[in-house]
């Protein structure tokens, strides 16, 4: 990788950051912007398209999560590095972030010049979390760490929110059922669901209500 | 949004409307951010490009203004109808 050009492909939903990341990162040496998309289902398209070496991914996206894209994409492409850039730290969406594949998690108050030595290091290989989300990554593990010594169970591994969704999509209840019920909105069940996913390390919600009903099933 | 924001201040569905809000107004911010950081590189090198994107950013800090302008009077509006 150290002479060839790295091909970038930008998701985000806001036109002015892909637009400013285009911009800097095509005038970088070694670098070139290949794809853009600004929803999961293009990402998944475009990635599979024109193949790109490291994908900055949005984390919030109109039809659904960057951690699901970058799941999806990661499958199809293994080779394939994600950097998570969003606007906010959320513990939560770090740790998915990570058993999603991504190699690194940044927030939207980088410079540009900086995300570009992201891009550099993570197609070396590296892996990179911002400093200001490090540390609650750190309680995150720790706190996994001891939830895992007194309950092996998968679940253990999910907030209390997302243990709610999750036994309301074992009762076969859509996003838009599960939004009205506990009120939120369906964008935010998609996060959640995703999230969920990711910890059981599971690709699809049916699977995750099979998961249930098999405890279940055990329990009586 | 606006039709969702201030409907109900007290469950989640106003806090997620909220977070998107703000959220949007922070992306507008580092995008033009990032622009500006544009300009500035090619500043010496080219100056009529850096004049042109100096102009877009002008006009996307107008863009960014708008959903601002409308939540302070939105806000106005709702402290009216408190006092």
């Amino acid at each position: 990788m150290s002479d060839a050009v790295i091909r970038v492909m930008l998701v985000d939903d806001h036109e002015v950051v892909r637009e400013g990341l285009k911009a800097l990162f095509n005038r970088r040496d070694g670098m070139t912007v290949v794809g853009e998309a600004g929803t999961v289902a293009q990402s998944i398209e475009v990635a599979a398209a024109v193949r790109p070496d490291v994908v900055v991914m949005d984390l919030r996206l109109p039809d659904g999560s960057g951690i699901e894209a970058c799941r999806e994409i990661r499958s199809e492409l293994p080779n394939a590095k994600v950097i998570m850039l969003t606007s906010y730290a959320d513990e939560e969406a770090v740790m998915s972030s990570i058993l999603g594949g991504a190699s690194a998690y940044l927030l939207k108050q980088t410079r540009g010049s900086q995300l570009a030595e992201a891009i550099e290091g993570v197609a070396r290989g590296e892996s990179l979390l911002d400093p200001a989300v490090t540390l609650r990554v750190l309680e995150e593990v720790r706190k996994s760490a001891a939830g895992n010594s007194v309950n092996a169970s998968p679940e253990a591994q999910l907030t209390e929110n997302e243990q709610k969704i999750l036994y309301l999509i074992a009762e076969g209840k859509t996003n838009r059922e599960i939004a009205a019920e506990i009120y939120l909105s369906d964008k935010t069940v998609k996060n959640y669901v995703s999230n969920i996913l990711s910890k059981l390390n599971m690709k699809r919600r049916s699977e995750a209500a099979a998961y249930i009903a098999r405890r279940s099933f055990k329990a009586d | 949004m606006d039709e969702q924001r201030g409907r109900s201040d007290s469950d989640g569905v106003y806090l997620d409307t909220e977070i998107e809000f703000l959220d949007h107004i922070l992306q507008g911010l580092f995008g033009l951010g990032l622009k500006l950081e544009y300009c500035l590189s090619v500043l010496d090198d080219s100056p009529d490009q850096a004049k042109m994107s100096l102009e877009g950013i002008v006009s996307g800090f107008d863009d960014l203004a708008e959903p601002l302008r409308e939540e302070i009077t939105r806000l106005g509006r709702w402290r009216k109808l408190g006092e």
